[in-house]
């Protein structure tokens, strides 16, 4: 068992490789010739892609325990490659233009990408932080990526200071279940548990526990620790608050399963209580806040608070059935997020408010369509992702028992109708001003925009399939 | 379990070392203040891992302060050149200054 093993983390290495030759081409390669580096970052997620196509199935801890490949990392790395690969297509045609080095910018998506993968792969919670860390810092940099844009300096800025904040949080909390527990490895927690605290739990463990919780929330942007989401992702470039959306919550949420379902399991059925009037909390604000929003990114940060609220329900429930739902909902929130923002991304920012997509809806009929079923989706009808992602997080929820939760829930995606379908009202139901084209090279975000409702459709017309699979990789529970 | 007067004297200087640093964080205004107010919760943690380590006779906790002021040295870098971004375009490093977006 204890050995290094490299072919484990082949894919990340493989992503960190390209990041570095994509540094070094964007230093030494004139802007015009720069354009076809999205194909490059492209190629990167694809090999990744691939490898862990090869990898998936199979069980191997790496690095003398600091890593535990299972079924649960290879589905995660799955998605953040899949994201990786939107996230470079819609890029393009928006960053062009806006930004001089564009290696940067695809080299921290790379870095960022490999970052989540770790976390995924984690068996130790320093390694955890590691990863974290290597996501978080690449991220704060790509939301300040328009460097003479005040909104995005801003959401750089706060982003960096809250985000540092809640990192050094998260450490207090590691350093104390580590004076509690005297390890932190996933896979000794359980014996310390028995040997050194003979079965009761100490005030120190607890509260590292909490605080440990409290960094991860923060990550996922649950209520107490919210406050950053709306004015980060309202600032930062579009194409990066879509990364932001749909791969920053994949990888928090994966961060949750791994530290308290599969780490710290011992703990893990004392903050159930806790996570409950969260999620319930959460859900509600970020739905009511949505509710009178004029800018469209923002109203999305919102909305995207709501869904975390939505996705702590399955954490709650604790079952198979809602853990494997997790994954579900985060791929279909995924997918409906990048093409939501792909839409915005073509209008190149001129869309971001209500008034100006009016009409766009008739004279422009194929983004019309595409957002109108992001928008089904993400309210939760019928046939979308998002439909079948609700569909199973209440599920699992029902059959833990947790009928009010489900309630509230279901009230909540109710309300949650008027913002989304607010869009969709002004896109073809106003007269068309003018404000907005779509961008002239727009081929690669097109090509994400038909990947992505595919994606959508297929997950609410067959999600049986899928869902089994995902079933299937949730080992962690019986 | 943590009885030894001289561990927790270490604890408690960390953990004293972290406070000032969150609340210097939560109610200073200056960027570069507020950066550095983290780097003091960091090395709290710092403290507070070594103090750990030496009690339970693990180097575990070694290794880790050594992680952990890699990842603040990373941040370090990051977070003055965000501040720089910052005065570059509004001449001040004042936090009440960002304020471009509300609601």
């Amino acid at each position: 068992m204890a050995n290094i093993d490299l072919l484990t983390i082949t894919p990340d290495i493989i992503l960190i490789v390209f990041a570095f030759a994509l540094l070094l081409a964007g230093a030494f390669s004139k802007v015009e010739r720069q354009a076809n580096f999205n194909m490059l970052a492209m190629l990167g997620f694809g090999l990744a892609f691939l490898v862990n196509l090869f990898l998936f199935g199979a069980k191997k801890y790496g690095y003398y325990n600091m890593f535990f490949f299972d079924e649960v990392a290879g589905l995660f790395r799955f998605v953040f490659y899949g994201i990786g690969i939107l996230v470079a297509l819609i890029s393009e045609p928006y960053i062009c233009g806006k930004i001089k080095h564009k290696g940067e910018y695809y080299a921290l998506i790379l870095i960022s990408v490999a970052g989540m993968s770790f976390l995924a792969t984690a068996y130790d919670l320093i390694m955890l932080v590691l990863g974290l860390e290597a996501m978080s810092l690449s991220i704060y940099i790509l939301a300040g990526m328009f460097k003479h844009d005040e909104k995005s300096v801003e959401a750089s800025m706060k982003y960096f200071l809250l985000g540092a904040f809640s990192t050094a949080i998260l450490m207090l909390g590691i350093a104390f279940v580590y004076g509690a527990l005297g390890t932190t490895n996933f896979g000794e927690v359980v014996t310390a548990y028995q040997k050194n605290l003979g079965g009761h739990k100490p005030e120190l463990l607890i509260a590292g526990v909490v605080l440990v919780l409290a960094g991860v929330l923060f990550k996922i942007a649950a209520v107490p620790f919210h406050m950053w989401t709306p004015d980060v992702y309202e600032g930062a470039p579009s194409s990066v608050t879509a990364f932001m959306i749909s791969g920053v919550k994949a990888a928090s949420f994966v961060m949750l399963i791994r530290v308290f379902v599969l780490g710290l399991k011992v703990v893990v059925f004392d903050l159930v209580t806790t996570v409950m009037v969260i999620s319930a909390v959460t859900m509600t604000l970020g739905n009511v806040c949505a509710l009178v929003q004029k800018n469209v990114k923002r109203m999305l940060a919102y909305s995207s608070i709501a869904h975390a609220g939505y996705i702590l329900v399955g954490f709650v429930a604790l079952n198979k059935t809602s853990l494997a739902a997790i994954v579900f909902y985060l791929i279909a929130y995924a997918l409906m997020n990048i093409g939501a923002f792909a839409v915005l991304v073509l209008f190149d920012d001129r869309g971001n408010y209500l008034e100006s997509l009016s009409g766009s809806g008739f004279k422009y009929p194929f983004l019309g369509l595409m957002m109108t079923i992001f928008m089904f989706s993400m309210v939760g009808l019928p046939p979308t992702g998002g439909f079948m992602g609700k569909f199973y997080i209440f599920k699992g929820a029902l059959e833990a028992g947790y009928v009010w939760l489900v309630i509230i829930a279901v009230l909540n995606s109710a309300v949650s109708a008027y913002f989304y379908l607010r869009v969709l009202v002004y896109m073809f139901f106003e007269d068309f001003k003018g404000a907005v084209a779509p961008s002239v090279n727009s081929t690669p975000t097109t090509v994400a925009l038909v990947l992505t409702s595919i994606g959508v459709l297929y997950l609410g017309i067959f999600p049986q399939a899928f869902f089994e699979l995902t079933q299937r990789c949730m080992t962690y529970l019986p | 379990m943590l009885d030894i007067s001289m561990q927790n004297f270490f604890i408690l200087t960390g953990l004293m070392l972290f406070s000032i640093g969150m609340i210097g964080f939560l109610i200073r205004r200056n960027l570069i203040i507020c950066f550095m107010c983290i780097e003091l919760m960091l090395n709290g943690v710092n403290l507070v891992f070594i103090a750990f380590s030496h009690y339970l006779q693990s180097v575990i906790g070694f290794m880790y302060v050594l992680f952990v002021m890699a990842i603040a040295a990373a941040e370090v870098s990051i977070g003055l050149a965000i501040i720089l971004m910052v005065f570059r375009l509004k001449a001040s490093v004042d936090m009440d200054e960002l304020n471009t977006m509300k609601g």
